[in-house]
C-alpha cells in the first residue's frame, strides 16, 4: 500500500513538475505546480511527517501559488512565449544547472547512504521527525538561534518590500 | 482492515448525504429568514410551508441548459466548480460531531477521522478552496469574473492569515492540533469564554473566508453582475453554490468545535447539541447578511491587515503571557 502510494505520488510529482515548465499558458503551469506540491505533500505524509505535509499545502500550494496566480491574472499574460525569448546561452546555462542539481541529488541519495549508513538517515531514525511536537522541539530548543536569525532575515525582506512600494513624496 | 475501511466509507457517505441535505435546506432557511427580516412572506408555494422548494430548485438547475462560453478555457472552466465543491466538503472529514457510540458491539467514534494535525488539515483544505473561484474566474475569459477572482484571491490570502493566527490561542490552551483534543479541552469552560478576542477575530475572518456579506466582494451583485460565477449556468453554477453553502456549514462547524465546546452539552445527545450550535451559527450568518451593508474593497483590506491581524497577534502574546504566569 505504502509502496504503491509512493510510486503514484512520485510519478504525479515528476509529471506535474515537467508540465509546469512545458505549458505555454502560465495559468496551466500554476495548476501543475499545485498538483506537484500536493504530490510532494503526499510523499511527506508517507514518511509520517504530517506537520511538514500540512505546512507544505498551506504555505506553498495555498498561499504562494495564489500570489503567482494573482500576478499572472493582473498582467493578463496569455502566452509567455511572447514575453520571454530564450537564447542559446540561456538554454545551455539551464541545462548546466539541471545537470549540477541532478548530480547533487544522486550524490545525496547513493553516496550518502554508503557514507552514513542507513541507520543515521533522518527518516530512518524514527517515524516522528515531522510531527508537530518534534518539529517544534527542534525549532525552539536546538535551532533557536538559527530560527531567530531567519526571522530577522524575513523582517528585513518585509521592510525592503515596504520601502520599494512606498510612493516618493 | 476491511472492516475499518467499510466503517470509514459508511461514515463518509452518511456525512456527505447529511451535508447535502443541510445545504438544500440552508438555502430555504436563508430565503425564509431574509424574507422575514425584510417583512416579506418568502417561498411558501411548493409543498407545506415551502418545504419542497429546495428540491424544485435543484430539479430546475439540473434541467437548465449548460453553457460554456466560446472563448473559455474549457478544461479549467469545468474543473473550477468541482474544486470549489470538493474543498468545501473535504473539511468535514476531521470535525468530530459526537462522542464514541457502541453499535453492534463496535466502538465507533462520531467523526470521519481523528487526525493528529486536524486543525492544520482544515486550513490546508480551506487554503485550496480559493482555487475554485480563481480558476473559474480566469477560465471564463470575461472581465467581471476576472475582477471577482482577483478580489477573492487577495481577500482570501489576507483573511486566512487572521483566521490561522486567531486559532493559535486555542492551540496554546488545548496543547494539541487534533480537533478531538480541542473538544476534550472544553469539558469545563468553552474557549469562547477563555479566548473572547480570538473568537471575535475568527468569527469576522470566517465571514470573509466564505464570501458572505459584509465581505462578499468577489460576487458583489451590483458591481460585478455575479462576480466569479457570472458565466456559469446550470449544474456548474449549482456546484459553486453547493460549495459556498457547504463551506458556510463547515465554517459554522469549525467555530462550534473550536470555541463553543463542540458536541458537548447537557440533557440532549451530543449530535443534537452539535446540530443546534451549527444551525445557530448559520442563522447568525443569514442575520448578518440581512442587516449589514457591504464593505468597500479598500476598507476590507485595511480592516484585515491593520485591525484584525494586529489584534490576533496581540491575542497570541497575551495568551502566552497568561499561560506562563499561571503555570
Amino acid at each position: 500500500m505504502t509502496t504503491l502510494l509512493f510510486v503514484l505520488g512520485s510519478i504525479a510529482a515528476i509529471v506535474s513538475a515537467l508540465s509546469v515548465v512545458t505549458r505555454r499558458n502560465p495559468v496551466h503551469s500554476a495548476l501543475s505546480l499545485i498538483v506537484c506540491l500536493l504530490s510532494v505533500a503526499l510523499l511527506f505524509l508517507l514518511l509520517g511527517a504530517q506537520f511538514v505535509a500540512a505546512i507544505q499545502v498551506i504555505v506553498y500550494a495555498g498561499a504562494i501559488v495564489v500570489l503567482f496566480l494573482f500576478v499572472v491574472m493582473l498582467l493578463n499574460v496569455k502566452d509567455e512565449s511572447a514575453v520571454f525569448h530564450s537564447g542559446i546561452a540561456q538554454k545551455l546555462a539551464a541545462l548546466a544547472l539541471v545537470f549540477v542539481i541532478l548530480v547533487q541529488v544522486v550524490l545525496v541519495a547513493v553516496a550518502g547512504a554508503t557514507w552514513l549508513g542507513k541507520e543515521q538517515w533522518l527518516a530512518a531514525t524514527g517515524l516522528s521527525f515531522g510531527t508537530v511536537q518534534s518539529v517544534g522541539r527542534e525549532l525552539f530548543a536546538r535551532y533557536l538561534f538559527q530560527f531567530e536569525v531567519v526571522s530577522v532575515l524575513l523582517l528585513v525582506a518585509i521592510v525592503g518590500a515596504v520601502t520599494l512600494v512606498k510612493k516618493k513624496q | 482492515m476491511l472492516e475499518l475501511v467499510l466503517i470509514a466509507l459508511v461514515k463518509s457517505v452518511v456525512v456527505l448525504v447529511a451535508l447535502l441535505l443541510m445545504v438544500a435546506y440552508l438555502t430555504l432557511m436563508e430565503r425564509v429568514v431574509i424574507a422575514r427580516i425584510q417583512v416579506r412572506v418568502g417561498p411558501n408555494r411548493v409543498g407545506p410551508f415551502g418545504l419542497l422548494q429546495p428540491i424544485a430548485d435543484g430539479i430546475k438547475l439540473l434541467l437548465k441548459e449548460d453553457v460554456i462560453p466560446a472563448q473559455a478555457d474549457k478544461y479549467l472552466y469545468v474543473l473550477a466548480p468541482a474544486l470549489s465543491f470538493g474543498a468545501a466538503f473535504a473539511t468535514f472529514a476531521v470535525i468530530p460531531f459526537g462522542d464514541t457510540v457502541v453499535l453492534w458491539g463496535r466502538r465507533i467514534s462520531l467523526g470521519i477521522a481523528d487526525v493528529n494535525v486536524g486543525l492544520l488539515y482544515v486550513f490546508a483544505i480551506s487554503s485550496l478552496g480559493v482555487y475554485g473561484i480563481v480558476f473559474g474566474a480566469w477560465a471564463s475569459n470575461s472581465k467581471y469574473p476576472l475582477l471577482g477572482g482577483l478580489r477573492s484571491a487577495a481577500q482570501m490570502v489576507s483573511y486566512e492569515l487572521c483566521l490561522v493566527f486567531s486559532v493559535v490561542g486555542v492551540l496554546m490552551l488545548s496543547d494539541s492540533t487534533s480537533l478531538a483534543d480541542v473538544v476534550a479541552g472544553q469539558a469545563k469552560v468553552w474557549y469562547a469564554v477563555l479566548q473572547p478576542v480570538g473568537f471575535l477575530v475568527f468569527l469576522m475572518a470566517s465571514f470573509a473566508e466564505v464570501n458572505r456579506l459584509p465581505f462578499d466582494l468577489p460576487e458583489a451583485e451590483n458591481e460585478l453582475v455575479g462576480g466569479f460565477h457570472t458565466e456559469y449556468s446550470s449544474m456548474k453554477f449549482a456546484m459553486f453554490f453547493l460549495g459556498e453553502y457547504g463551506s458556510m456549514i463547515t465554517t459554522s462547524a469549525m467555530i462550534t468545535t473550536l470555541y463553543l465546546g463542540g458536541w458537548r452539552g447537557p440533557f440532549f445527545p451530543p449530535v443534537v447539541w452539535f446540530l443546534i450550535k451549527v444551525v445557530a451559527f448559520l442563522f447568525f450568518f443569514i442575520w448578518v447578511r440581512g442587516t449589514l451593508p457591504r464593505f468597500r474593497y479598500d476598507q476590507l483590506m485595511k480592516f484585515g491587515w491593520k485591525v484584525l491581524l494586529p489584534v490576533s497577534i496581540a491575542n497570541i502574546l497575551v495568551t502566552g503571557l497568561v499561560l506562563a504566569w499561571t503555570s
